[in-house]
């Protein structure tokens, strides 16, 4: 937890470089009120003191952090692979349509956490997806990506 | 008054605002129930719902998410030691021991009874302070607007979360990102790169969603166990002569602390229980009973925890400033509907107020309704297998930021803060002053523009109009505070 805390407090200090060089860009002075660049540079350097004195703190042992791992084990693959599912199901979504990405999107997610039987994945994945369908297409009228199958 | 309250009853007898109050409070209940998926994600992930609605029921159905989700989160606290949301972590000391006695009915029955009646009573608050309060605050003008933002930035960040650092650098984040887009005065591109979706700036559904939402399920996702479903026989909800004689009290004191606790943005409906219990302690005969499975200490925080939405709907709606994550998104979902919240609000919209307000008197009524009978099938729901859950929220999520603009940005924003939110929380850095702030910056930013052009830039204004000066001292003495009592203790122990 310690390591992960230092490697946030210096990528907020990256952050805050890149506001303050991207804010210095903009206009700073108006005729009238303040520039556009007051908010986002003044948050900019507030951010990167603060991820200082965080640092600070982590390095002088000031912060208190739990001692135990960031994620439990096994843990870390999982979270990683359903980002990896969701990851694949924004770009087919796009591609071949709403009906036949979410099926693919619950069918993967399902087997991969529930490692249950295929007949069951698939009628499950099945009825979520007509469900999600109901709501936002039949009920609420939202339009849903059709992709190039049109469905 | 009356007159408007009786109003605000018809619009809510509507049979569609009947159907959408029950279908939030429902949908709440279940949110609270489950554990990890609490009300501000449930609030967010439910927005886009609300897009075709007109926004007197959209609101009444978020609030309903929103005080629902308090009623069904002693549930799980009481049967199984596992909070729903964490407002009910003080539920847990007590109510799972009454459960382990044998006493799980009149446990669940004495939380849903005292959640009710607090519930009623912070209505009743809400409809004899908001209408003063607006009348005040109406006289506000941008510099009184911006102090009082700051204010509720400032406490928000102060209570929430372990660490004064980690929310002021989240607050810092959420103005930081509040900036991106076409500045509204002079219309130049700040961050947005040229992407057309980011000049309109960062969606509040797609941040929100993906700071609360995405980030618990990916911590859901995490975990390879989910807890086992209650399976005994639930009976006697009804709490008998001597608890109700024990519970009392505690109730009304619970509701009192919880209603004006969050009456104050800052402190949310966890503070809010947790003090209610510290209080019940602190004035009990016996303090060392409390822990071990006592009907005060299930009552009081219980009872807290739901007046803490009644209050919550003050800063909200009569002074524009969200106090907490949940209301955050309502006000982000108000402002979408073209609605803006503050004390204008009450002279332009008063049908919409009490119709909100009508509401939350039916809805309570409805969840004492579902929480005592079906409090069995609540319970049941803990059976649903997290590999169908995490799916269903992803994709619910997905779909409902896709038609936020009909865009797949939206949706790749989502994940990018879904992704941000896990670690925030896995570091300890709250993510409700990130959402507050970029809801409140646009307007922040408006009210100093208007301040400074006022004074003809001087920042003398803030510090010369009496109200802005005493809300910024406020909010300096709420920053201030932490540092204060650290060199404080330090004097103490030298």
């Amino acid at each position: 937890m310690r390591k992960g805390l230092i490697a946030a407090s210096i990528l907020l200090m990256g952050l805050s470089l890149y506001g303050i060089i991207e804010s210095s860009r903009l206009e700073r002075t108006m005729q009238m009120g303040v520039g556009i660049a007051f908010f986002p540079l003044s948050m900019s350097i507030g951010i990167g003191i603060l991820a200082a004195v965080l640092l600070v703190g982590i390095l002088k042992g000031k912060v208190e952090i739990k001692d135990e791992p960031i994620c439990e084990k096994g843990g870390a693959w999982r979270v990683v692979t359903v980002v990896a599912i969701l990851l694949a199901y924004i770009i087919l979504i796009e591609e071949i349509g709403y009906m036949p990405s979410t099926f693919l999107f619950f069918a993967a997610t399902v087997l991969f956490l529930g490692k249950g039987r295929i007949l069951k994945t698939l009628l499950t994945s099945a009825a979520c997806t007509f469900f999600l369908y109901a709501i936002f297409r039949v009920w609420l009228k939202s339009p849903l990506p059709t992709g190039f199958l049109g469905m | 008054m009356f007159e408007h309250l009786i109003a605000g009853f018809i619009t809510v007898i509507s049979p569609t605002n009947l159907l959408f109050c029950f279908f939030g409070v429902t949908i709440g209940t279940i949110i609270g129930v489950l554990p990890g998926v609490g009300p501000v994600a449930g609030t967010a992930m439910l927005v886009p719902f609300t897009f075709g609605m007109n926004p007197t029921t959209a609101i009444i159905m978020l609030a309903g998410i929103y005080y629902g989700a308090m009623y069904g989160g002693s549930t799980t606290s009481i049967l199984m030691n596992l909070p729903g949301e964490s407002a009910s972590v003080m539920t847990c000391l007590d109510g799972y021991q009454m459960g382990q006695k044998g006493r799980a009915g009149a446990a669940l029955g004495i939380s849903a009874i005292g959640s009710f009646i607090a519930g009623t009573l912070s209505v009743l608050g809400l409809m004899l302070l908001a209408p003063p309060l607006a009348e005040f605050a109406i006289r506000f003008g941008p510099p009184e607007y911006f102090a009082l933002m700051t204010l509720g930035m400032t406490l928000v960040i102060s209570l929430v979360g372990e660490s004064m650092v980690k929310g002021l650098i989240a607050g810092a984040f959420g103005i930081f990102i509040g900036t991106i887009g076409m500045d509204p005065t002079t219309g130049i591109e700040r961050f947005s790169y040229g992407i057309p979706t980011l000049l309109d700036g960062l969606s509040f559904v797609s941040v929100s969603v993906g700071l609360f939402a995405i980030s618990e399920v990916l911590e859901m996702a995490e975990h390879s166990s989910q807890p086992p479903a209650y399976i005994d026989k639930i009976s006697n909800l009804l709490p008998n002569r001597e608890d109700w004689k024990r519970s009392i009290f505690p109730i009304l004191r619970g509701a009192a602390i919880g209603f004006f606790a969050c009456a104050m943005p800052g402190a949310g409906a966890t503070v809010a229980s947790m003090l209610a219990y510290a209080t019940e302690k602190k004035i009990s005969k016996h303090p060392e009973k409390f822990g071990t499975g006592i009907i005060e200490g299930v009552a009081a925080p219980e009872a807290a925890n739901n007046a803490a939405t009644g209050g919550a709907m003050i800063p909200l709606l009569v002074l524009g400033v969200p106090g907490s994550g949940t209301a955050a998104v309502m006000m982000g979902a108000l402002l979408i509907h073209g609605m803006r919240p503050g004390p204008l609000l009450f002279e332009k919209h008063p049908d919409f107020f009490w119709a909100v307000t009508a509401s939350m008197y039916i809805g309570n009524v409805m969840l004492l309704i579902l929480n005592l009978p079906f409090v069995g099938i609540w319970a049941r729901m803990l059976k649903i297998p997290h590999a169908i859950l995490i799916p269903l929220i992803l994709a619910i999520s997905s779909v409902g930021v896709f038609t936020v603009n009909n865009n797949l940005v939206e949706v790749w924003i989502m994940l990018l803060f879904g992704i941000i939110g896990y670690f925030m929380k896995k570091f300890g850095f709250p993510a409700a002053p990130v959402v507050l702030a970029l809801i409140l910056t646009p307007i922040m930013e408006n009210a100093l523009q208007q301040s400074l052009q006022m004074s003809h830039q001087s920042i003398s204004i803030f510090f010369t109009r009496p109200i802005s000066l005493a809300l910024l001292m406020v909010a300096m003495l709420s920053l201030l505070s932490p540092l204060a009592r650290f060199l404080w203790v330090k004097t103490k122990k030298t």
